[in-house]
């Protein structure tokens, strides 16, 4: 195999590996909002908090993001303890990779 | 000189320098096949050729094509079996909802797993058939249908009643395993 070859194989594969990189996920930027969240206002209202979420996805994500597609709906799953796993399960569906997010785990039952 | 005469000045000379461009690169395998314009524009006010990085970003690109096409059936096995797996959960469905049956496939850009709680909170029955779908149920008129008994179900969502609405706009619901 010549040089040339190689260089365009070496080439091809770092594109490949550049789309594959690692970006912070929909489900991680959600992760975020509830870290925010929780550092803002402890005394908010179960109403307020939604308020405060939404806002922050209506800035940073896209209205069909399964995200918050995801969010908008295990939040009426009810006992409010199952949520958390149904939201971990529909993260895990989108992203295919493990995910957790102890802020999440905290406060979703309490939406 | 504006980029739009630029521009202009390329388009111009393309003709002639894609025919110079592709007997110089005669000798290759690649120079006949491949003149992006930016390559044109680079041999004709530069006499630059096209290097190996050239190469390999345009070959990305003209794998993607057919990339792209193969998605495509991908796509569309995909949608067939759904079709069968629906149609299969709708003959075993009384008569009188066969027609109202409908996969959570495509509802959203999400998985049908997330389709399927995101169709629970609009107060209908949604639920889960073992051989591998998510299915929910309408009235004729498109309305939810709250208390459906599927036939057969591995996992139902329920909306819960009476219908009380989340902060988040959706309906409070449940999910029942068989």
């Amino acid at each position: 195999m010549n040089t040339t070859i190689k260089l365009l194989l070496l080439s091809f594969a770092l594109m490949i590996l550049s789309s594959c990189s690692n970006k912070m996920n929909d489900f991680d930027l959600m992760c975020d909002f509830f870290d925010t969240l929780a550092m803002e206002n402890k005394n908010m209202t179960s109403s307020q908090k939604a308020t405060f979420i939404n806002e922050l996805a209506a800035k940073k994500l896209s209205s069909d993001s399964p995200a918050l597609e995801s969010l908008k709906a295990v939040v009426g799953f009810e006992p409010a303890e199952g949520r958390y796993s149904l939201y971990k399960d529909a993260a895990e569906v989108t992203i295919k990779k493990d995910w957790e997010c102890a802020s999440i785990k905290k406060q979703l039952k309490m939406l | 000189m504006s980029s739009l005469n630029t521009h202009s000045s390329v388009k111009k000379n393309a003709g002639t320098t894609l025919v110079s461009m592709s007997l110089t690169k005669a000798g290759t395998k690649l120079g006949p096949l491949v003149s992006p314009a930016v390559w044109i524009h680079d041999y004709a006010k530069h006499g630059k050729q096209p290097d190996i990085g050239d190469y390999s970003i345009y070959l990305g690109g003209f794998i993607s094509g057919p990339a792209a096409i193969v998605t495509g059936f991908f796509k569309s096995a995909v949608e067939d079996e759904i079709e069968a797996k629906l149609n299969h959960v709708k003959s075993i469905e009384p008569k009188l909802y066969r027609n109202e049956i409908k996969a959570c496939y495509g509802y959203s850009n999400s998985p049908p797993s997330i389709s399927a709680m995101t169709i629970a909170g609009t107060g209908t029955t949604v639920w889960h058939h073992p051989i591998g779908i998510w299915v929910y149920v309408t009235d004729a008129n498109g309305s939810p249908v709250v208390d459906y008994q599927p036939v057969n179900p591995s996992v139902v969502y329920r909306p819960k009643t009476p219908l009380k609405k989340t902060n988040f706009g959706g309906y409070y619901w449940t999910s029942h395993r068989k």
